[in-house]
């Protein structure tokens, strides 16, 4: 009477979905994971290879067919980021930044006339976006921006540094959140989409990272940077709306390379584990290390599984914003976790560059940072779960 | 891919936790022995979800494994000492559905579904089924049927049950046999007072010569196929009573600071514990679900043991914080916040400990590497 034969609920990818999956997963095994520890040792910026990418249609993955784009799902598209990462997370973090953070805001609040100028290049494959919402002193607390953005006439003038930005020094175009009036708590910041090549705006500095190091990553200044108002994103005043929301939909994103990353650390420590011998014998035998690796493959299923729930909540129009602060939490600390296990396991040669775990460790550690801190995730969780109590 | 639950899982997971509600204010007399286990299955049984593995001609539900997912869940945020009882049960039926004659099914389906009767595995409660079947149980065939002796030392469910499902090496071949708790030669120690999962009616068996008739042997199928399909439902039903404790351990501290001063769930330590356990039992719970929606055997024995595995740490680090949260109101026997915590612990000891489960899913990664995974 009650019971249904189990098998409604189904976690099947579409053919769509499985078709691009594969195609970018045989790309990233050819071209990219087997560059990737030169590339990291080098911090060398891959151009020739993003150019194979742009042309397969990685710039513009999430952007409607109406704009040339793939129009792609968000589970296609995570589905997409795990396979860069799994190859190559500084890689997949420059496509990642792209489209969560550049074309799927244009998509969403773009005019068509900034569509056409701004998306289309990406869509062809033609230029890598940024997204310019940090600052030296505004990371978290997103709403303590001082970039200024000024009226005159039609004009907006643009003054401020910002800081972090992923693809500043390779990108064609970036969004800047900067703050139009100083005045308002509720309508302080407005979003501009800018041409990086645009007068007043230069890169001030390339950062020396821990991990990622293929990626850019850069300060940008903005010195009487002069633009039209025609290049204000969506309404006057609601940038921080904008950015917020474009960072909840590149959540589950970072999750997914997360979830990349951890995935290659545990393939290559199986591997390892199968080759290194010790006290006579395979290392891979001892219960101890097999029951680390358990744990490890029950983390990273369990966290890709919460990036494909919280892909398919946007997909699918409902609330997505604590399923993907949990797939981000989750996700994120699992790769930090998993990548340890995995150096541990390699011992001293998992601490060298001879293996590519000592990367993926290094590379594992900004998941938990960037695009929304694990502590300001658990703010939010704690926030919905608490919502009206207090 | 659809994620969700379909609508009649909602609905029926919807039922069982009105049903499933009526049992919880006992949990902490049966924790502390004021009250057995057994009521409160009974109280189940008319609701009729135990019959989730009894066919619907024999009045049943017919479910499958995210039925049997989401009644452990409902079950475990009530009482997990409850949970494990009902688990064992539902496999059990389980087995007499996959390995039982027409007539066989005829005799015990109705006393097992209505609950009058409860049938327990006889298995180590820290060992898989495969891994030592029958925990030593060994069968003569003589005239007049099979002759059992041997015993097992932590069987749950046995003090409460009418019936015992015994796997039972005779030379080589696995048999499955039914004995009455009350037949000759059965001896069952008494429940002892433990950490947790107190009044699940675990207790020691010996089988002295006991006499079982062929008709109470369970043989229409594959027997070991269907223990390996047994194993991988206690995992997930197990899961899912983990899931249970960790959505328990949330609700009961967002209750309660819900009454508490409200400063106190503007305290960031707290916050973070609530965090960390919605995510934590979130994550638990999709790959329960994921587990049971499986349908190869294999691909179902590697997720169920990973969703057992990382349940349990999620149940004792969530019901761990939920003591945190109450303070030393938690803390006092009878509160129902120390019990989540205890039967966590329990969980992780109880039928394929925490090591067990690490095994599978290593066997499954390693297949070169592990010996005889189970
Ligand atoms: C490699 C890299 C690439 C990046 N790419 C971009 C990009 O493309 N675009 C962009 O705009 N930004 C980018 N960022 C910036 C990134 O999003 C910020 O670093 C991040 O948001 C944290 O801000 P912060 O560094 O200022 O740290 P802070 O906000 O100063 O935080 C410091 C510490 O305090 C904690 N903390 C802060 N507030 C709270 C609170 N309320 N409660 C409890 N703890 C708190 C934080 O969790 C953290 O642990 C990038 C960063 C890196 C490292």
């Amino acid at each position: 009477m009650l019971g249904s034969k189990s098998g409604e609920m189904n976690w099947n990818l579409t053919d769509d979905q499985k078709m691009v999956r594969d195609m970018v997963r045989e790309f990233v095994v050819a071209e990219v994971a087997p560059n990737a520890a030169d590339w990291d040792r080098d911090k060398y910026f891959p151009g020739e290879v993003f150019e194979e990418l742009g042309k397969l249609g990685l710039f513009g993955m999430v952007v409607d067919e109406e704009y040339g784009g793939a129009g792609l799902d968000r589970i296609g598209y995570c589905l997409v980021l795990e396979e860069l990462a799994r190859g190559d997370a500084s890689t997949c973090v420059a496509i990642s930044v792209t489209n969560s953070l550049f074309c799927a805001p244009l998509q969403r609040y773009g005019t068509s006339e900034q569509k056409e100028r701004f998306l289309r290049p990406c869509v062809n494959g033609e230029w890598l976006g940024a997204f310019c919402l940090s600052e030296p002193g505004a990371g978290s607390d997103a709403a303590a921006l001082s970039t200024i953005a000024r009226r005159e006439g039609d004009d907006f003038l643009l003054n401020g540094s910002k800081a972090w930005v992923t693809n500043g020094a390779v990108c064609g175009a970036m969004l800047v959140f900067a703050v139009t009036d100083p005045e308002s708590s509720r309508n302080r910041v407005t979003a501009f989409v800018i041409p990086a090549d645009h007068p007043g705006v230069s890169i001030a500095r390339e950062e020396d990272k821990l991990g990622i190091r293929s990626s850019r990553t850069n300060q940008v200044a903005l010195d009487d940077c002069r633009i039209p108002s025609e290049w204000v994103l969506g309404e006057e005043g609601k940038g921080l709306a904008i950015a917020l929301n474009s960072l909840d939909g590149g959540r589950a994103g970072i999750a997914a390379q997360a979830v990349g990353i951890g995935h290659a650390a545990l393939v290559f420590t199986l591997d390892y584990v199968r080759e290194r011998e010790a006290f006579g014998g395979p290392i891979g035998r001892f219960g101890g290390l097999q029951g680390k690796l358990a744990t490890m493959a029950a983390h990273i299923r369990a966290a890709r599984l919460l990036y494909l729930r919280a892909a398919w909540l946007r997909d699918n129009g409902e609330p997505d914003t604590m399923a993907a602060s949990c797939a981000k939490l989750f996700a994120s600390e699992m790769a930090n976790w998993v990548s340890y296990q995995a150096v541990q396991m390699h011992g001293g040669y998992g601490y060298v560059t001879d293996y590519p775990v000592e990367r993926l460790y290094r590379d594992a550690r900004v998941t938990t940072i960037y695009e929304g801190t694990s502590e300001i995730q658990r703010l939010v969780i704690a926030r919905q779960v608490t919502a009206g109590l207090g | 891919m659809d994620p969700r639950l379909s609508e009649t899982e909602q609905a029926f997971r919807d039922i069982v936790r009105a049903e499933v509600s009526s049992i919880g204010m006992t949990a902490d007399d049966i924790d502390q022995g004021v009250t057995t286990a057994a009521n409160a299955i009974a109280c189940l049984a008319t609701a009729e979800f135990l019959g989730i593995y009894t066919p619907e001609a024999h009045g049943g539900c017919g479910g499958g494994p995210v039925e049997l997912a989401l009644v452990s869940e409902e079950i475990g945020a009530t009482s997990a000492t409850v949970g494990v009882v009902a688990v064992g049960h539902m496999v059990s039926s389980f087995l007499l559905d996959a390995l039982g004659s027409p007539d066989q099914k005829q005799n015990w389906f109705p006393v097992a579904v209505d609950g009058t009767t409860l049938f327990a595995l006889v298995l180590d409660c820290g060992d898989s089924l495969l891994e030592s079947p029958g925990c030593g149980v060994s069968g003569k065939k003589e005239a007049g049927g099979l002759y059992l002796d041997g015993k097992a030392r932590a069987v749950t469910g046995l003090t409460l049950s009418g019936c015992l499902i015994v796997p039972v090496k005779v030379g080589d071949a696995l048999l499955l046999a039914i004995v009455e708790a009350d037949r000759d030669g059965v001896t069952i120690g008494v429940e002892e007072s433990q950490l947790g999962l107190n009044g699940a009616g675990q207790a020691s068996v010996e089988f002295s010569g006991v006499q079982v008739p062929s008709g109470s042997i369970l043989s229409g199928g594959n027997v070991v196929e269907a223990l390996r399909m047994a194993d991988d439902l206690f995992r997930i039903g197990h899961a899912g009573l983990c899931v249970g404790i960790g959505r328990a351990a949330l609700e009961t501290s967002i209750a309660y600071l819900s009454r508490a001063d409200g400063a106190l769930c503007r305290e960031q330590s707290v916050q973070w514990m609530l965090a960390d356990m919605a995510t934590e039992t979130e994550a638990s719970r999709l790959l329960t679900w994921y587990a049971a929606s499986r349908t190869g055997p294999d691909e179902m024995r590697e997720a169920a043991a990973m969703a057992r595995l990382l349940a349990a740490d999620g149940a004792v680090r969530a019901s761990r914080s939920a003591v945190q949260i109450f303070g030393i109101s938690g803390n006092k026997r009878g509160s129902g916040i120390e019990r989540l915590y205890r039967d966590a612990k329990a969980m992780e000891l109880h039928h394929g400990a925490v090591e067990v489960q690490q095994l599978a899913v290593a066997g499954e990664l390693l297949p070169d590497l592990v010996k005889d995974p189970p």
